[in-house]
């Protein structure tokens, strides 16, 4: 079984609940995605947009009068988004940009005033915060100050240092204010700073279809060309050329130099990047590439992944674990 | 609900903390805490407020941050309560469960006066 149908269908139940929910469809933009990789990560509490005690303003909008917890929703005075996940988890850039901030030196769980975080400027004045995470000696800081981040690279892993109750990523959007003089808090979700509606996480990809599904039969010394279809479920845009370009490569191991690899190959394991210069969150992108049948005569399997190149590796399993079963022949 | 799991795998730092039996609190409202109902080590009974009807358990603890949220993402699961939502967050942590006869009450975990922390128990609420 080389797909796994059950993940097609509950990827188009999301994809049809975001279309119910979000009043509107993917917006192909450059803007932010959610600052995390696992798409099963919910919404513990969202920003209070009222700055008045006892009184909150929930990013869909409904007032509470009150100075009470609401679970999927807000807590009073709170700054930013909080989204509950496992300690150590990987924490990714909303957006391209610079980082300006950090501190790692607190304990992974230590509790008090203060905590790890990483915050980065980005180029359209706003900046985000990456708070409550682990230890820099616990790897919770992937960056160094001054060091330019790609929208989707990992910044940092999670933890719960700081003012913390449970295991979280506190993440917050920040703009600069004129009148103020000082950066004010801003709601990414009510302003619906994310790329798509309901935001997504920025690499995800689902299995469309392939020039050949089942076994490609190669005569030894011989070039066959393959492609494979794969749906942008994720929150960026793939592009064929700059940083963080849409690649298929070898896995299992990840980045193996493939016995199968043509001259068109970018390296030994890289097999190409996306055919078309863009694809929008929601749009299908296709990976065409050669395979060279060097190996002698026989069976064998070479499993992909997709890459945003330098940047992430995408989640295998959410492809449908996608290889291609390959037999050598005499020619 | 994957990313309960993961929290309640996580969450084994609480699984050390041993479970005590405190006597129940008073009820309020008729609603009874149950005995045997998974209670932090070193957490002190709280007399509740009039005027919080909703509130069935009140305690106070010396654990500060993620501990007793651990505590219970652990403790309630293995006491037979199944947990239906987990919010962690940078002042208050909630978790929903549900209790005895298929209610669903809340466990809420946040900063109290002195430096200490409060553990609540509650019915649910949105």
């Amino acid at each position: 079984m080389r797909r796994i149908a059950r993940r097609a269908a509950a990827s188009a139940l999301l994809q049809l609940a975001a279309i119910v929910i979000g009043s509107g469809t993917a917006v192909a933009t450059d803007d932010y995605t959610l600052p995390f990789y696992d798409p099963a990560v919910t919404l513990s509490y969202g920003v209070d947009r009222d700055r008045t005690v006892n009184r909150q303003l929930d990013w869909t909008g409904q007032v509470w009068n009150d100075g009470l917890t609401h679970y999927g929703r807000v807590y009073d005075q709170h700054t930013g988004t909080d989204y509950p996940m496992a300690l150590r988890s990987e924490v990714a850039a909303a957006k391209d940009g610079t980082v300006v901030d950090l501190e790692g030196g607190y304990g992974t769980t230590q509790f008090g005033s203060f905590g790890n975080f990483v915050k980065v400027q980005h180029t359209d004045g706003r900046e985000t915060l990456y708070y409550h995470l682990a230890s820099a000696t616990d790897g919770g800081i992937s960056v160094s100050i001054g060091a330019k981040v790609m929208a989707g690279q990992r910044v940092g892993r999670s933890g719960c240092s700081g003012l913390c109750y449970g295991a979280h990523l506190h993440f917050e959007l920040l703009v600069w204010s004129q009148a103020a003089e000082a950066f004010k808090l801003a709601d990414p979700m009510s302003e619906r700073r994310w790329t798509t509606w309901p935001g997504r996480i920025p690499f995800d990809a689902a299995y469309v279809r392939e020039s050949n599904p089942g076994t490609e039969y190669i005569p030894h010394g011989w070039v066959i060309t393959h492609w494979v279809e794969f749906r942008n479920t994720g929150g960026r845009v793939w592009r064929s050329s700059g940083g963080g370009r849409a690649a298929i490569a070898t896995w299992d191991p990840a980045a193996h130099a493939s016995p199968f690899r043509a001259v068109a190959w970018p390296f030994s394991w890289l097999a190409t990047y996306v055919d078309q210069a863009s694809v929008s969150p929601d749009g299908v992108g296709r990976f065409t590439f050669n395979l060279y049948g060097a190996p002698p005569v026989g069976s064998y399997r070479e499993t992909f992944n997709l890459q945003s190149y330098g940047v992430h590796w995408f989640d295998h399993g959410r492809l449908g674990n996608f290889y291609v079963p390959i037999v050598v022949t005499t020619p | 609900m994957r990313a309960a799991a993961l929290l309640l795998a996580l969450a084994c730092a609480g699984c050390s903390s041993p479970v005590t039996r405190s006597p129940p609190p008073p009820s309020v409202q008729g609603t009874t805490l149950p005995s045997g109902f998974p209670v932090i080590e070193g957490a002190v009974p709280m007399p509740l407020a009039r005027d919080d009807p909703g509130l069935i358990a009140l305690w106070e603890s010396d654990r500060l941050g993620s501990s007793t949220y651990d505590f219970y993402a652990v403790a309630l699961p293995a006491a037979g309560y199944r947990v239906i939502g987990l919010y962690p967050g940078g002042e208050v942590a909630l978790i929903r469960f549900q209790a005895a006869g298929g209610a669903v009450w809340q466990i809420v975990v946040h900063g109290a006066a002195d430096g200490r922390a409060a553990i609540e128990v509650r019915l649910d609420r949105p």
